[in-house]
């Protein structure tokens, strides 16, 4: 009879830490589900400003080449004003 | 008398042998000197076990070992089992009753083992004569009854007949006559109905012995005189003087000396004949008897003192004795012989202290034994608890530290899960934050990017507005100077849309086709405004106006789609532009179409414009691919995921 009523009790106990073990696998399965979204999100998040990053930089390179654009522009400009003014006498 | 029956079987089962015995022994012994094989040889120490037994005990015994030896040898079962059997028949012989039970025991269990019910019931009668030696009434009539029954089941009715007899006689000794002779009539019928003369002759006596004890002379001598009829019939002598000896004392009681007189001496021929002195006491007292009647009380007396002698270091024949000293107290008195008379009385007296002392000490054994019985049982039981005790013991002690042992690896196991998911949170956790740390600094790069893109549109908003006052106020007649003025200026405008677009997307966190339309349609109004005659059609496909392009991949589409476009408006000479955005298959098709003069694609080297369109489908994982001919119109076509 005690030995039933052992059996039985630490059996309990066995089946409760089962449950138990089962119970935190799946709120831990959830918990990291939860944190893989995040993740995912965050990802997603870095991978568009990432694009923007890049849209950025390839203004930047088109600003610069347009900066070299204008700055040459000007320059003839300016040579082309002062042949004419240097041809006209007009630079004293 | 009463146990003529037991006698009678074990006579019947051995006496056939017992003629030739030396000869049949004689013969196995050269048989065994030519080296049989092992077998045969076995064999042969059975045989000579058995044929021994009615010769010498102690050869019996000897062949009887080195049987048992050979068969445990061999590992014949149903040889040893015979051999048990026999040496069970020699201990008997040699009235050593325990090493007989215990022979025939074993014999009992091997037969048990292979169900030889024939040979079981055999045994269990023999050892029920065993337990009726010794005095063991209830287990010698429990051996019996299933020795009756195996005899049943295997046909042998002669031998169940005459087990039932030995039941009667049982019976007769526990004084119940009635079923001494319920059990008896059974054996009678069957001895009847098959005519087997041998067992009915004892049968009758012991009928006749039990009328006898019930006083029922009449049936008494009724089947006294059967069975002397049969016994005559079939020359068995010993039946024949027990019950001439019987008659005789009941026509001595019915004071007819004459005719116990003569009967007496016809019992005294036979005992004459087959030399059997013991039974010759119940005739001398039956002779004594008549003696006395016919007053002959000094050959009486003589024939007394002798039967004194022979009863006096016996025992079994004290009863016997008992009457003799009777006969001497009543001879003596008739006689005048006081002395005599005292001498005997005290004699009884003593003689019945006797019997009482055996009987106390023999009831004293009894108890002895059975005190010591019940404490041996006790102790046994004693022993077989405490052993139920420890196997419980050890059962629970097992259970336990199983159970322990499964809870320890649970509890293991539940902890290095605990780690294992302990650090896998880590591990998450860890990137969020990295790649939280990793968004926050491209948001500040983003944040500086915006600041410069507004600072530098409001310088080149500044250089344009000072290039058109110049060009006001100056009021500039050279070509080449307006001319190089209006470089400068279209060109900063050219940047001031670029820096537009791209802030355009890089403020949507995401990009949709009705955004591009809207864009496109704005730049196609400005690009349109020198040639009003072209008719613009941008067609989506309904299944993409919830799909959301990222930063990059807008912003790639729409530059390609804006060259195109120009290069449409500039070159093809077109008047009717089509823009088809399609869903096929998880794959986006763009496709740009005019109805301008076309070209050869063979034959027109890429411009900056295409390979520019070729070098932003790629970017974003894309194909583009251009058809063309000349007067058919130019479709361009834009291939990318979703």
């Amino acid at each position: 009879m005690f030995i039933i009523i052992i059996s039985a009790f630490l059996s309990s106990v066995i089946l409760f830490l089962t449950y138990k073990i089962k119970k935190e696998q799946e709120d831990h399965s959830i918990k990291i589900k939860f944190l893989q979204n995040i993740i995912n999100d965050l990802l997603e998040m870095n991978k568009n400003q990432e694009s923007k990053v890049k849209l950025s930089d390839s203004l930047i390179q088109n600003l610069y080449n347009a900066r070299n654009n204008i700055d040459q522009n000007v320059f003839d400009l300016q040579k082309e004003i002062i042949e004419k003014l240097a041809a006209n006498n007009l630079l004293d | 008398m009463k146990k003529i029956h037991l006698f009678l079987l074990i006579f019947c089962f051995t006496v056939s042998y017992s003629q030739n015995a030396q000869e049949i022994i004689n013969k196995l012994k050269k048989d065994l000197s030519s080296n049989p094989d092992d077998k045969k040889t076995a064999s042969i120490y059975s045989d000579l076990t058995w044929y021994y037994a009615n010769i010498s005990v102690d050869s019996s015994l000897f062949y009887g070992s080195k049987a048992i030896k050979e068969a445990e040898r061999l590992k014949d079962s149903t040889l040893l089992a015979q051999i048990y059997s026999d040496l069970g028949a020699v201990y008997f012989r040699k009235t050593d009753f325990e090493a007989s039970k215990n022979s025939y025991l074993i014999a009992y269990k091997i037969r048990k083992i292979r169900n030889d019910k024939t040979g079981m019931a055999k045994i269990a009668a023999n050892l029920a004569n065993v337990y009726n030696k010794q005095n063991q009434k209830e287990l010698a009539l429990k051996s019996y009854l299933e020795s009756v029954e195996y005899f049943e089941k295997t046909n042998n009715f002669e031998a169940a007949a005459l087990t039932n007899a030995n039941i009667s006689s049982l019976f007769m000794d526990l004084k119940n006559y009635q079923k001494a002779s319920k059990y008896l009539n059974k054996a009678i019928q069957y001895q009847e109905e098959n005519n087997k003369l041998d067992g009915l002759s004892t049968s009758y006596l012991t009928k006749g012995n039990i009328f006898l004890r019930l006083s029922d002379t009449l049936n008494a001598l009724k089947y006294y005189k059967k069975c002397l009829k049969i016994s005559r019939e079939i020359g068995n002598k010993i039946s024949e003087v027990a019950v001439l000896n019987n008659i005789s004392k009941i026509k001595n009681d019915q004071n007819k000396g004459n005719e116990s007189k003569i009967l007496n001496q016809q019992s005294a021929q036979i005992l004459s004949k087959i030399n059997k002195s013991k039974d010759d006491t119940s005739l001398s007292l039956n002779v004594v008897s008549s003696l006395i009647t016919d007053h002959k009380f000094l050959e009486a007396k003589k024939i007394l003192l002798k039967l004194k002698k022979e009863y006096s270091n016996e025992p079994a024949y004290f009863e016997d004795l008992i009457q003799t000293y009777n006969y001497l107290i009543q001879t003596s008195s008739q006689l005048n012989q006081k002395d005599s008379v005292s001498f005997y009385s005290n004699a009884i007296m003593r003689l019945q202290d006797k019997i009482i002392e055996q009987t106390v000490r023999k009831q004293t054994n009894e108890f002895e034994t059975k005190y010591q019985t019940v404490k041996k049982e006790k102790l046994i039981a004693q022993q077989k608890e405490e052993v139920k005790y420890k196997n419980i013991l050890l059962l629970g002690l097992t259970i336990i530290v199983f159970f322990i042992a499964l809870f320890g690896f649970l509890i293991f196991r539940q902890q290095k899960l605990k780690n294992k998911q302990q650090k896998q949170e880590f591990e998450l956790k860890s990137a969020i934050t990295q790649i939280e740390k990793q968004n926050e600094l491209q948001q500040q790069r983003l944040s500086i990017s915006k600041d410069l893109h507004d600072n530098i549109g409001a310088q080149l908003t500044f250089i344009i507005s000072s290039v058109e006052t110049a060009k006001y106020v100056a009021d500039i007649k050279n070509t080449t100077l307006e001319s190089k003025l209006s470089n400068i200026s279209n060109f900063t405008k050219d940047t001031i849309v670029e820096l537009r677009d791209t802030i355009w997307a890089m403020n949507s966190e995401t990009i949709n086709f009705e955004d591009l339309r809207l864009r496109i349609l704005n730049f196609i109004e400005k690009a349109t405004t020198a040639t009003t005659d072209i008719s613009f059609n941008f067609m989506v496909d309904n299944a993409l106006k919830n799909t959301h392009l990222s930063s990059v991949q807008g912003m790639n589409v729409y530059r390609c789609i804006q060259e195109a476009i120009n290069n449409a408006i500039k070159y093809s000479e077109a008047n009717n532009i089509l823009v088809e955005v399609i869903l096929d298959k998880n794959e986006i098709k763009i496709i740009i179409k005019d109805n301008g003069k076309g070209f050869d694609v063979e034959t027109i080297s890429n411009g900056n414009g295409l390979q520019n369109m070729q070098k932003r489908m790629e970017e974003i994982g894309g194909t583009f691919q251009i058809v063309s001919e000349p007067t058919k119109g130019t479709q361009i076509k834009l291939n990318f995921k979703s």
